[in-house]
């Protein structure tokens, strides 16, 4: 389940239009704008290429695109005599001075980053709010940890998560706050409440003792 | 009397189960399965099943599917208070786009798509070729049934499949059951068999 139906449509508009372009891989790695596509076709033209590129990153930043998704498009455009590493370094450049510029279509503060820490698929079932210790804690593998998801172990939030999670929006969206990042994870903490005990008695059946015969 | 060639083939219920419980994954209470029974000169019959009588409807497509008649489901999630034989307007949300690929090669294109994530593949038949329905699933419910209409037109013009796959009642063959093909379809080569389901590349 992790199509977005815009998305599709939009993918599905500029593959119907141009068969040149029909190739899957093609399009799956394609900009959704003409615009974007323009750029990306004068990107081979001699001479070209840098204001190209400097372009479609600038596009894809904007589109909310992540570094990687940005690469995938750009290393297909490494031209003649360049390896794509150059080219990664190159437009690696032009995406950390895109993102320092135009920091995405949101402002990265709290509200949004707390939005991204509840709402995207790879952080939503991260963080939660252990209620009997009252401690913030991690209960699934956060992006930022490699390793099989299985064997991750649940364990309390610290210092250093606040940077990973800090480090990973710069790299994936743009410079933001540590307060903010801070604030954000807890709220998203609070979230999600994990309490065995409220659970259970929650889940208790009413009875009819009167109480009032025990005291 | 059934034909010969229809004898010997069973529906399978597991793969009934878990074909309707995928779609049927992100509905909510107020939502209903509409089940429609075709067969060759047999009377069409439609019924529908809430969500609550899951166990219920899947003993009752394995019966109808016994008694030879094709099974099928509206894919999209039916809002329990509308009509019987519910219409594209009582449609409110759509939570897959869908193909349907009955022509010579338009399976393995369909198969073989990468630019959306397949979340499962019902292959519904392999004589005399291949042919599929491929599911894309969406992240989140999508309401505006104008724009999915658009959306499956042009997902089958640009997979080669059936473009007539658009309107949000339609209906599909629901996975693990028998299709009986049609006398004239016999005639072409076609013959019975179990519709398969596919999810990561493992058949259910």
């Amino acid at each position: 389940m992790s199509n977005d139906p815009n998305i599709m449509m939009q993918i599905l508009q500029f593959a119907v239009e141009d068969p040149v372009i029909q190739s899957s891989k093609n399009m799956q790695r394609m900009a959704t704008s003409a615009e974007k596509k323009d750029w990306i076709a004068n990107s081979q033209i001699d001479g070209q290429w840098n204001a190209s590129m400097l372009q479609v990153t600038k596009n894809m930043v904007l589109d909310g695109k992540s570094d990687e998704a940005i690469h995938a498009v750009t290393d297909d455009l490494t031209t003649a005599g360049y390896t794509v590493q150059q080219t990664r370094n190159q437009v690696q450049k032009m995406i950390d001075g895109a993102r320092e510029k135009f920091g995405g279509k949101m402002p990265r503060n709290t509200a949004n980053v707390f939005a991204m820490l509840t709402q995207d698929e790879r952080w939503s079932q991260v963080f939660a709010l252990d209620e009997l210790h009252n401690r913030c804690m991690i209960i699934a593998k956060p992006p930022f940890q490699t390793g099989d998801p299985k064997y991750f172990k649940p364990r309390a939030v610290s210092d250093n998560d606040y940077t990973h999670v800090l480090m990973w929006i710069e790299r994936h969206w743009g410079n933001v706050k540590k307060q903010v990042v801070i604030d954000a994870v807890n709220a998203a903490c609070d979230e999600q409440r994990i309490s065995p005990e409220r659970h259970y008695l929650e889940g208790l059946q009413s009875c009819d003792y009167n109480t009032d015969c025990f005291f | 009397m059934s034909h010969p060639i229809f004898d010997g083939l069973k529906p399978n219920k597991n793969t009934i189960n878990v074909f309707l419980k995928k779609i049927s994954k992100n509905w909510q209470n107020s939502d209903a399965f509409e089940l429609r029974f075709l067969g060759d000169h047999k009377t069409p019959y439609n019924c529908r099943f809430e969500l609550t009588q899951f166990d219920e409807m899947v003993d009752f497509i394995i019966g109808m599917n016994e008694n030879q008649l094709n099974c099928y489901v509206v894919i999209n999630p039916i809002p329990i208070n509308a009509p019987r034989w519910a219409k594209d307007e009582h449609i409110q949300c759509a939570h897959y786009a869908f193909v349907d690929a009955d022509e010579r090669g338009a399976a393995e294109r369909s198969r073989n798509c990468d630019i959306f994530t397949i979340d499962m593949e019902v292959v519904t038949g392999t004589q005399p070729f291949l042919r599929n329905h491929i599911y894309f699933g969406f992240r989140e419910p999508f309401s505006d049934m104008r724009q999915w209409t658009e959306l499956q037109k042009q997902l089958g013009r640009y997979l080669g499949t059936d473009t007539a796959i658009h309107n949000p009642s339609r209906i599909m063959r629901i996975a693990g059951t028998v299709s009986y093909p049609t006398e004239r379809k016999i005639k072409r080569g076609y013959v019975p068999e179990v519709a398969r389901l596919i999810i990561g590349g493992c058949y259910v």
